[in-house]
């Protein structure tokens, strides 16, 4: 359905800036994929209901991850790019690496957490 | 540089930099457990009590400890010590059984031996009421029981982790004067800072008289028959067994309000009763420990003394310190 709504465009319209066409894209290809996270229709219309904010926001911390890596991916290269062309093996990114590296081995060794907020009188 | 050597260089940094991280961590001695530690001060953050009291219960400046859970927390260090002398420290952790808290009194024991003066354990419901697993599979919020063992290997395991990085973090601050050291004698006075409201409280006790402990005390998530063997009393009779004839061991039965006590002849009576012949059991195969009482229905028990089923006010706890104190033996 996509594909055939934009054969037609281009066929009787003007071409699209990608200002324009890159958002509408990923949008379809988001809302599309609903289809198939859903048991059924009713689900579907209430996943596309919350994913248009009816479910409201809840803190900024989200927002703020998600507003940076869409910034990421549509202005920055591409993955593919990026791994292929563009990364040379170079010492301060093995060390940068390394650290990230280092810090999620630590992290993966986190327990339990032990202190809780016992009274509420 | 090419790619293997890239990956070489990345193996060896990332395995040098988590190294270091780890071995600095376990130097800092986030928890001031004394094992491997550079760091030789006594004392550590604004920790809660399960992870604060391993420092504590190692302190050399107490010789005396109080144990048990929220209902024998509101003792009162510095009133234990003018009342019956020696230096107290309260290991209370709340929402602790005999697993938890013999564990502690281990501890605290290992750590002072030849120089322990009272040992003062609350017997509440996590005693005497339905038997729970006696061992870690009892326990009915998460304990550290590693910051407590015998043998280093757990603390070794569960030092590997990013939390304790961050612990250790806070205790530098606190070593070098910038953050506040939690209090050493385990002071935790949950009545701080709340005026009392007794429609509030009386809510509380019909609501099944206790705030977020209830579900704990009532129902143990996974609990042996009742009226079987109670393993933590062998436990706690070998450790008493090994301590010199010099040391006052007061069993408390806190007090509860007169609607969370069992009624008469109910399966709650029998096991509390069942509880109380066995620590009298013990207070008679050794000279020096003294079973104290609150666990009846009497003026302690009425209502206005309590902020919920189980947790007194301070005025209790005041009665409690100076009952303790009265039963005091006469020590070599």
């Amino acid at each position: 359905m996509g594909l055939a709504a934009g054969v037609l465009w281009r066929r009787a319209l003007p071409p699209m800036p990608t200002v324009l066409s890159a958002p509408l894209t990923f949008a379809f290809v988001v809302f599309a994929w609903v289809f198939f996270r859903s048991a059924d229709l009713s689900q579907a219309a209430t996943m596309f209901s919350a994913m248009a904010g009816a479910g409201g926001i809840h803190g900024t911390r989200h927002l703020v991850s998600i507003l940076l890596a869409a910034l990421i991916a549509f202005l920055g290269p591409t993955s593919q790019d990026v791994a292929l062309q563009r990364l040379k093996p170079a010492r301060w990114s093995a060390a940068a690496a390394a650290l990230v590296l280092c810090l999620i081995l630590l992290k993966l060794g986190d327990d339990t957490n032990y202190e809780f907020v016992y009274f509420q009188f | 540089m090419n790619w293997p050597r890239y990956c070489l260089l990345l193996l060896i940094a990332t395995s040098l930099a988590t190294l270091a991280l780890y071995a600095a961590a376990l130097a800092v001695d986030p928890y001031d457990t004394g094992r491997f530690a550079f760091i030789h001060r006594h004392g550590v953050p604004l920790y809660g009590q399960r992870m604060a009291d391993a420092s504590r219960g190692r302190d050399p400046q107490f010789d005396s400890a109080v144990i048990g859970n929220s209902t024998i927390q509101l003792l009162e260090p510095s009133r234990l010590d003018a009342n019956l002398g020696g230096s107290f420290v309260n290991l209370a952790i709340p929402g602790t059984g005999p697993y938890e808290q013999l564990t502690v009194l281990g501890w605290f024991l290992r750590h002072h031996t030849g120089n322990v003066r009272t040992v003062i354990i609350g017997m509440d419901a996590a005693w005497c009421d339905t038997p729970r697993i006696f061992g870690p599979a009892g326990e009915s919020y998460p304990f550290p029981a590693w910051l407590y063992a015998r043998q280093p290997w757990s603390y070794l395991g569960h030092m590997f982790s990013y939390k304790s990085l961050e612990a250790g973090i806070r205790r530098l601050n606190v070593v070098l004067g910038h953050a506040n050291a939690a209090r050493p004698d385990g002071y935790n006075d949950y009545e701080a800072g709340k005026a009392y409201d007794p429609n509030a409280a009386r809510a509380r006790m019909i609501n099944g008289g206790v705030e977020n402990d209830q579900a704990e005390d009532a129902a143990p998530a996974s609990a042996p028959p009742p009226g079987g063997d109670r393993p933590e009393f062998a436990a706690l009779a070998a450790m008493l067994d090994g301590l010199p004839g010099s040391v006052y061991v007061a069993l408390v039965f806190p007090p509860r309000e007169v609607s969370s006590l069992p009624q008469p002849g109910s399966q709650g009576a029998s096991l509390v009763a069942s509880c109380k012949s066995r620590a009298q059991d013990l207070a008679q195969s050794h000279p020096n420990i003294r079973v104290i009482d609150f666990l009846k229905d009497g003026a302690i028990s009425q209502p206005g003394n309590f902020w919920d089923g189980i947790h007194y006010r301070g005025v209790v706890a005041r009665q409690i310190e100076d009952a303790i104190a009265q039963a005091k033996p006469a020590l070599r």
